[in-house]
């Protein structure tokens, strides 16, 4: 059970231009006939023995259990906050996107249906005040649904488009109104906001999966969002949880670098991701990880040094800027990377360079700086026949082409 | 009778309140070094009886109340 019927592209800077899809307005969704209500708490209880049984986990990276989640807010007393977060951190992310310009309804329900379970009495939109046509999307879905007889109480918050705002904790943070940062939390495998009352906070891809699944069944869960990168264009697929990369990207020829899930990820080899289907589950078995669902084959003419360079500095600009090991460790990884990337260093730099790599693991409050290293550790591997030409100062890329979105970066503090 | 197991311990700190003012590696260099940035490298081990010790002046010695102990039930 798809959500889309057809790809939906963007351009590669913005998320202005789109093609594909028509946007739903509320009198074509409104024929789905999704129910956001529970007559009864046996019908409630139904539903999430149904969305436990569909193995649905959060799609905003982590995969979190959705209806172990749910469930651990309903202990929590009544009248509490549910979060629809649609602030889509990684840039090269396109998938929140799609799902609010051309399906916002079918996100507003999943949001009225987890309201409905844990009794909540505040919802949140939550979204990057740069996201213009899904802001817009947004706003008409609201006003749709006023005239047609069916208004929603939804606040809509909006904050700089930072890469940390979208993580769970700061989301939380910044709907309790307060400062937007990741807080520390002695245990990560507890989802963050619950006590009294809650805060939930959901990736939208994942309240669109909960529509879908209340509709359509435990079917419903089993196909995910992909956004696919361009040099030009970012393409946003849906994929069944059977079908392979391969066939999913099946005009990739040779076995080109692939940037695998987001940019706090890993750098493989097309021929390692080929054969691998695209459920988050299946993954997290072989030890990989679905992550934001981003597949970026790198083109002939970019060099994957200087490309991971750019990622490593845009990651470092994205700091919160509280723990030391990330702002000011990343930041002097990155500085050291562009110079290994631009310039021959002499071999002790370069073992600098290693040894401080491995001093940022585990030591910030959130995973980001463990994530940006991920992707450093993961080229420096894959890469290494580049490595060595880097250091003798014969890397082929005349120009290397720029290729994966990195945002201009926004004044900070 | 079997032996009262002792208490496990194992630094702790919250880096998102560490301001990198180092006085805890003063009062416990074998314990706490510090990384080119200047922020603590703390164990992630459980603490030696020495260490233990080191760590906990280090814990009264943070301004910032960045660091704390946490006790681990013994296992086994
Ligand atoms: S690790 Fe970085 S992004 Fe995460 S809380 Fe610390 S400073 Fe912020
Ligand atoms: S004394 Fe406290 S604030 Fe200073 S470096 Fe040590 S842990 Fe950080």
């Amino acid at each position: 059970m798809k959500i889309f019927s057809q790809d939906i592209v963007f351009g590669s800077a913005n998320h202005e231009l789109s093609l594909g899809e028509t946007r739903e307005n509320f009198s074509t969704h409104s024929k789905l006939n999704i129910v956001t209500t529970f007559g009864s708490n046996a019908q409630a209880e139904e539903f999430l023995t149904l969305l436990e049984t569909s193995g649905l986990t959060g799609h905003g990276g982590a995969h979190f259990p959705v209806a172990r989640k749910i469930r651990s807010a309903m202990q929590s007393p009544a009248g509490g906050t549910v979060v629809a977060n649609a602030a889509e951190g990684e840039p090269g992310s396109a998938k929140d996107a799609a799902l609010w310009q051309f399906r916002p309804h079918l996100v507003i329900d999943g949001l009225l249906i987890v309201a409905q379970l844990i009794q909540a009495k505040r919802l949140v939109i939550w979204i990057h005040n740069d996201e213009r046509a899904s802001h817009r999307s947004i706003v008409e879905a609201i006003k749709e649904r006023e005239l047609a007889g069916s208004p929603i109480h939804v606040e809509i918050l909006t904050m700089p488009p930072r890469y940390i705002s979208g993580e769970n904790s700061s989301v939380i943070a910044g709907v309790r109104g307060e400062a937007i940062a990741p807080r520390y939390r002695l245990d990560k495998a507890r989802p963050w906001g619950l006590g009294n009352p809650s805060i939930l906070s959901h990736n939208s891809e994942t309240l669109a999966r909960i529509a879908m699944v209340r509709k359509y069944g435990v079917e419903a869960a089993r196909s995910h969002l992909l956004t696919l990168l361009g040099l030009d264009r970012r393409t946003v697929t849906e994929a069944a949880s059977s079908d392979t990369y391969g066939q999913v990207l099946s005009k990739t020829s040779g076995n080109p670098p692939t940037l695998f899930g987001g940019y706090g990820a890993t750098w493989m080899p097309w021929d390692s991701i080929k054969n691998l289907q695209c459920d988050p589950a299946t993954l997290r078995a072989t030890g990989l990880s679905f992550g934001a669902g981003i597949i970026g084959v790198l083109p002939v003419g970019s060099c994957p040094i200087v490309e991971t360079g750019r990622v490593l500095t845009w990651m470092a600009g994205q700091s919160a800027r509280q723990c030391g090991p990330c702002f000011r460790g990343l930041a002097d990884i990155a500085q050291r990377w562009n110079d290994f990337a631009t310039k021959a260093i002499s071999a002790d730099d370069y073992h600098t360079m290693l040894i401080r790599i491995g001093l940022i693991p585990g030591r910030g409050g959130c995973a980001h700086p463990d994530g940006t290293i991920r992707l450093a550790r993961s080229a420096l591997t894959l890469f290494s026949d580049e490595v060595e030409k880097h250091l003798e100062g014969k890397c082929e890329y005349e120009h290397s082409l720029d290729f994966l979105p990195v945002p201009l970066e926004v004044a900070t503090s | 009778m079997k032996k009262r197991a002792p208490n496990l311990e194992v630094l702790r700190i919250d880096p998102t309140i560490c301001a990198g003012v180092a006085m805890c590696a003063r009062v416990a260099p074998n314990t706490i070094t510090l990384d080119p940035w200047g922020f603590p490298i703390i164990p992630t081990d459980v603490l030696t009886e020495n260490m233990a010790k080191e760590a906990h002046k280090a814990v009264r010695a943070c301004p910032k109340n960045a660091l704390f102990i946490e006790t681990r039930e013994f296992e086994g």
